[in-house]
Parts: structure tokens; C-alpha cells; sequence
């Protein structure tokens, strides 16, 4: 969960973030000390973790389809049918 | 009864020896500071800005001390973003290179980041104060882009909950060399 992106998010005018045991501090482009919203982080912080969550199918394929080099292969070998269907076994493995 | 000692091969330990006089003609580290920190810091300005984990004071004992500064630090980014690093004593720039139109003038910096990963950068810079005032070493840095690029200390750009992702640590270590 990224706290520093979705302090971002919802504090656009913070510049520097310093994150230590001691907590956050942040500061706008002047140097100057920014008060934290700290519910408004959370609920940006769920949200990209939502649509972080809703992107596994996506990362799943991505890691199995073929490479690059399957694909330039499949091409120069006429072989284009073959790596449809590995594709689609993928997509099926990991439906939307 | 002065000891003087040519070509030694060896001294025999079984003695005791107390040094009472002063040794000269050689160096030595008269004290050691060193900061180390875990926290994670960042920035999306790119002019150079106060990294504020990253600093360590030392008051020098005579004037004659030199100040040996070793950083190392493990930096990451948004992606493609380029980190500026620069070493300052106070506000005074040391070891950085000249400003010249858009270049940056800085001490060291990063390949443009892969956003999964994180870079080390190290660097020593032997430093004469001539002080013997209390002396603040420490470190700025710079994103690449103002505003929409991001350089991060001790963690990479996505902060992906995943083994890839590295929570790393950083130092910043001064010793006084005197004679």
C-alpha cells in the first residue's frame, strides 16, 4: 500500500514527505509544515488498493502469456494459430 | 629515554608500553559520527531540496582537521525519474559539480529509475573546514521532472507489496582526520 502516493493524491500542494518511526511530515513547495487530512488518506489509500486488486487478472497474464520472442517466432514460423491459443488459454486461466 | 625503532620486525607484546609523548608525521581519526537512517523520504521537487534523514554534525577538535564524508544511500523513483544528489557543509555547496544552464550541478546521481528498483549511490569527499565550530554535513536531492516525478529514499517508486520491492537503509558518516 503506497501511503506516500495517496498522501499525493489527496494534498496536492506537498512536495517533500518524510516518513520516519516518529510519523509523517510533509511540506508544500515553500518548505512550509502541511497538515496532514489523515481520513482522507485512508480512503485514497483504499482506493488504490482496490484498483490495485482489480488489475491481478492483468498482472497473472502478463506473466504467463508469450514472450516477445515466442511472438516473433510464431510470426517468422507462420505460426500464428498456435500462439492465439496460447494467449487464450491464458485469458481463459485468468478470466476478468 | 627517547625509543627508536628502525626497520622493525616485529614488537613483543609480552611488554607493556605506555605512550606519553606525541605522535606526529602520521594521521589519525580523531572522532567517528555517523547517521543511519530507515526513513523514507521523498520528493517531487527538482530543485535541490534539504533530505532531511541524511545529516550528521561534527565539531572539529582544531582547525588543521580535515573531515573524511562517506555517504551511501539507496535511492529509488517514478518511473524513468533521474535522482540529483548533493552533498553540502551548512549551506555551503562541497563536492558538486557547476550549474550550466539546465544541467544540474550535483555531487553524484541515478540511471533513470526502473520503478520497481532501487539504486545505490555512494561517494567520499575529503573536506577542510578549517572550524572549529559545530559543522552540519548533509545531503539534497532532486527529482527529474518538477511535480511529476518522484525520488524516494529507502524504498523504490511503486512500493508494490511484493519481495521485489526493497525497504533499504541509508548513511552518512563523518571523521575528523588530525596530525
Amino acid at each position: 500500500m503506497d501511503r506516500d502516493l495517496a498522501i499525493r493524491n489527496t494534498h496536492p500542494t506537498i512536495v517533500t514527505i518524510n516518513v520516519s518511526d516518529g510519523g509523517t511530515e510533509a511540506w508544500d513547495k515553500n518548505g512550509n509544515l502541511v497538515v496532514l487530512n489523515e481520513s482522507l488518506i485512508t480512503e485514497e489509500m483504499t482506493k488504490i488498493q482496490s484498483e490495485y486488486n482489480s488489475q491481478e487478472y492483468s498482472r497473472k497474464r502478463k506473466a504467463e502469456y508469450p514472450t516477445i520472442e515466442d511472438c516473433i517466432h510464431a510470426i517468422l514460423d507462420d505460426d500464428l494459430e498456435n500462439l492465439q491459443a496460447l494467449r487464450q488459454a491464458v485469458k481463459e486461466k485468468y478470466p476478468k | 629515554m627517547p625509543f627508536t625503532l628502525l626497520k622493525p620486525t616485529g614488537i613483543d607484546l609480552s611488554q607493556t608500553f605506555a605512550f606519553t609523548g606525541t605522535v606526529t608525521g602520521a594521521s589519525k581519526i580523531l572522532q567517528v559520527v555517523s547517521t543511519v537512517t530507515t526513513n523514507q523520504f521523498s520528493t517531487s521537487s527538482n530543485t535541490l531540496t534539504d533530505c532531511t534523514p541524511m545529516t550528521v554534525n561534527i565539531t572539529p577538535s582544531s582547525t588543521s582537521s580535515k573531515v573524511l564524508v562517506l555517504v551511501n544511500m539507496t535511492v529509488g523513483g517514478s518511473a524513468d525519474n533521474r535522482t540529483g544528489i548533493a552533498l553540502q557543509r551548512g549551506s555551503t555547496d562541497i563536492f558538486q559539480g557547476v550549474d550550466d544552464s539546465n544541467r544540474q550541478g550535483v555531487s553524484s546521481g541515478t540511471q533513470a529509475a526502473e520503478d520497481n528498483s532501487v539504486y545505490n549511490v555512494a561517494f567520499q569527499y575529503l573536506d577542510s573546514p578549517s572550524s572549529t565550530s559545530a559543522l552540519t554535513y548533509h545531503i539534497q536531492v532532486s527529482a527529474q521532472t518538477n511535480g511529476s516525478e518522484t525520488m524516494y529514499l529507502n524504498r523504490n517508486g511503486t512500493n508494490a507489496d511484493n519481495q521485489f520491492s526493497k525497504n533499504s537503509a541509508s548513511s552518512i558518516t563523518v571523521m575528523e582526520i588530525g596530525e
